[in-house]
């Protein structure tokens, strides 16, 4: 009977296979939808783990979050030199990064942090950064070095010991670049498959250099004193060993954009949290990376939604125009009912036939539009990254995606019941006398 | 020799309908007889030929195929006796377009297990592939899709397809209307020849009273049905 149904189909090919290319369509939105859904949710939650607390000046949690973990927007709010000291010596305070940002290269985020970053940074399933090539800002004697990320060296096509010029501002376009100062890359980190990728790293003194907001002692009598850094003399000492500035006490930018902290024991984060929120000398935030990326995922979810909902109206005008072709069909078809119930073709045979049919075209259409997206995924997978940064892989379906194919081909298969009880009316009915 | 068809006392009118369209007191039809009946277009021709399918029912009693009493059957058993004992061959679009002349012919044949097992051994395409030679088509036209054949050839693959398995049964509604008289005697002829061979009945109907003569029994409608003879009156 599955052969009489695919014969009949192959005879009205023309039409049933635009029906099928329509099922194929929708399938290709939903689970591309639905996989672009999960992999962004996963994208998002891989971006940074490891890290307890985020700290910055007094901000949203999201615009924290954003321009620290995403380098997306500008924090217009800097946290003191000062405040930095005050954090590292925190109770519990294993590690700590900073990061200041505002330059770019070509549009690229440029962070000003130290050699902590790649030391202390994870992301995914607490994965550190790893060098694809060269090595981290102690490898050169000078600030003016810089590590890119993976993408963003293949973005400005530079290589270990290629000269960088970065401009102020984050525009693609700068007025003032800052020329005086070539950076030599002296690294590029492995791929990670989270902003890092497409930063650019330098030391802080890099940047204080280039803003005129350090000088190294040896040119210069230092005009910044340290009196800020004698505060507090542990934190003197890390700051010595990690600036590679050894020779100079003065802090190498005044202000930061965010740190990240790491702490022996995650119990404190909570109350670290407090201490910082509460700090008097200056107004900080600080927010636990995890947390906020949660909520911030939820403010994400109402478009995700709606990109849902969207794409399950596709599949429904999917399945109604097939039904639309079977009930049209079935005019033309009440000859070849008759036939094939002057053969002993039962009523219910034909009713089988019809939703045979249906599910022949369904999996035929889901097939393809899976089909499409696996062609899409390893076709297009450089140009979404690349266009709209979203990271998507061709993994085997998940069962989620199997559901909702089910899902497709069930409804279908429910849907085809009226026209088949419309033939199987219509084969009562004529019987062998079909006037046409 | 054994009653393949009997009608006794048969009344059937459509529903709602203020008269009766068929009214016969009795028919019987023996094994291996070949009848033709002849009636007027609307007589009721195709609605007789439907109920003797086992397609609409009647009261109990009034319709037997075989000693069966159709009445009696649910539809399922109608529909396996009309696949198992009754070949049906239309006036016209007999086949469906899209398959072969040969998967045409071997389609009855799926719905209908003991035709299979009167074919006793020899596969349904081999038997299908005798049966259509003989009937006159050639191994290319064979398996030519049906839409691509004249209707003459239609028709051979139509009676071809009736005969294959043995049926007891053939009913033929009009199935000359659409051939000139060359075609048309040839495929009579055709036809009687392998109905005898399987001891087949032949039940065949037309509004052509010039085919009589090529029967040995011609039944004329009007004549035993009395709805219609009250009607003129």
């Amino acid at each position: 009977m599955f052969k009489l149904a695919l014969a009949s189909l192959w005879n009205r090919r023309g039409s049933v296979w635009l029906t099928i290319v329509a099922i194929a369509v929708s399938t290709l939105l939903l689970l591309g939808v639905e996989r672009i859904r999960v992999q962004t949710q996963e994208n998002f939650a891989n971006t940074i783990s490891g890290t307890d607390l985020i700290v910055g000046a007094r901000t949203g949690s999201t615009e924290l979050l954003l321009s620290s973990v995403f380098h997306i927007g500008n924090l217009s709010n800097t946290l003191s030199w000062e405040s930095y000291l005050y954090l590292q010596q925190l109770p519990s305070v294993e590690w700590h990064i900073p990061m200041a940002m505002g330059d770019s290269v070509q549009g690229l985020p440029v962070i000003a942090t130290t050699d902590a970053l790649f030391e202390h940074f994870q992301y995914g399933s607490k994965q550190p950064l790893r060098f694809a090539r060269g090595a981290d800002f102690s490898s050169h004697t000078t600030p003016t070095v810089a590590v890119l990320g993976a993408e963003a060296a293949a973005e400005l096509q530079l290589n270990v010991d290629d000269p960088v010029t970065i401009s102020h501002g984050t525009g693609d376009i700068s007025f003032s670049t800052h020329d005086a100062h070539p950076f030599t890359v002296a690294g590029v980190l492995a791929r990670t498959g989270t902003p890092i990728d497409r930063g650019v790293f330098i030391p802080l003194a890099g940047q204080g250099l280039v803003h005129g907001e350090y000088q190294p002692e040896d040119e210069h009598a230092d005009e910044h004193a340290g009196d800020h850094a004698h505060d507090n003399d542990s934190a003197h000492d890390y700051a010595h060993a990690d600036s590679q500035q050894g020779e100079s006490a003065a802090p190498p930018v005044y202000t930061l954009s965010a740190v990240l902290l790491g702490l022996e024991n995650r119990a404190f984060a909570l109350r670290l949290q407090r201490m910082i929120n509460t700090y008097d000398e200056e107004a900080l935030s600080a927010i636990m990376p995890g947390l906020a990326l949660q909520n911030f995922w939820r403010t994400l979810n109402l478009f995700e939604r709606a990109l849902m909902t969207i794409s399950v109206l596709v599949v429904i005008t999917g399945l109604l125009g097939m039904l639309t072709t079977l009930l049209a069909s079935l005019r033309e078809r009440r000859r070849e009912m008759a036939v094939l119930r002057s053969i002993g073709a039962g009523p219910v045979t034909i009713l089988g036939l019809l939703v045979c049919e249906a599910a022949a075209v369904t999996i035929l259409g889901t097939a393809l539009g899976t089909g499409a997206l696996y062609a899409v995924l390893v076709l297009g997978a450089d140009m979404l990254q690349n266009t709209l940064g979203i990271q998507v892989t061709a993994s085997l379906l998940t069962l989620r995606e199997i559901y909702l194919l089910a899902a497709i081909i069930g409804a279908a298969i429910v849907l085809s019941f009226y026209p088949a009880w419309r033939a199987y009316r219509n084969a009562l009915a004529d019987g062998l006398t079909v006037k046409l | 020799m054994s009653t393949c068809v009997e009608l006794n006392q048969l009344e059937f009118s459509w529903p709602g309908a203020q008269s009766p369209l068929l009214s016969i007191p009795q028919l019987s039809l023996a094994r291996g007889e070949r009848v033709l009946l002849r009636g007027a277009s609307g007589s009721g021709k195709s609605t007789l030929l439907s109920l003797i399918a086992g397609i609409y029912t009647t009261a109990p009693g009034q319709v037997q195929v075989l000693g069966h009493d159709l009445a009696k059957l649910n539809q399922h058993q109608r529909d396996r006796l009309r696949a198992n004992e009754i070949g049906y061959i239309f006036q016209q679009f007999n086949l469906l377009p899209y398959l072969s002349a040969i998967a045409n012919v071997t389609l009855a044949c799926q719905f209908a297990p003991a035709r299979r097992q009167r074919l006793a051994g020899t596969s349904i395409n081999a038997s299908a592939t005798v049966l259509l030679d003989r009937l006159g088509l050639s191994a290319e036209q064979q398996q030519q899709p049906a839409h691509q054949l004249s209707v003459g050839q239609q028709q051979r693959v139509a009676a071809a397809r009736a005969l294959l398995g043995s049926p007891a049964l053939i009913i033929a509604d009009e199935p000359t209307s659409a051939l000139d008289q060359a075609h048309r005697d040839d495929f009579i002829q055709l036809l009687f020849e392998a109905c005898a061979e399987q001891e087949t009945t032949l039940l065949f109907v037309t509004h052509d009273a010039t085919l009589a003569p090529h029967f040995p029994r011609a039944i004329e409608l009007q004549e035993i049905n009395q709805a219609a003879a009250g009607e003129h009156v």
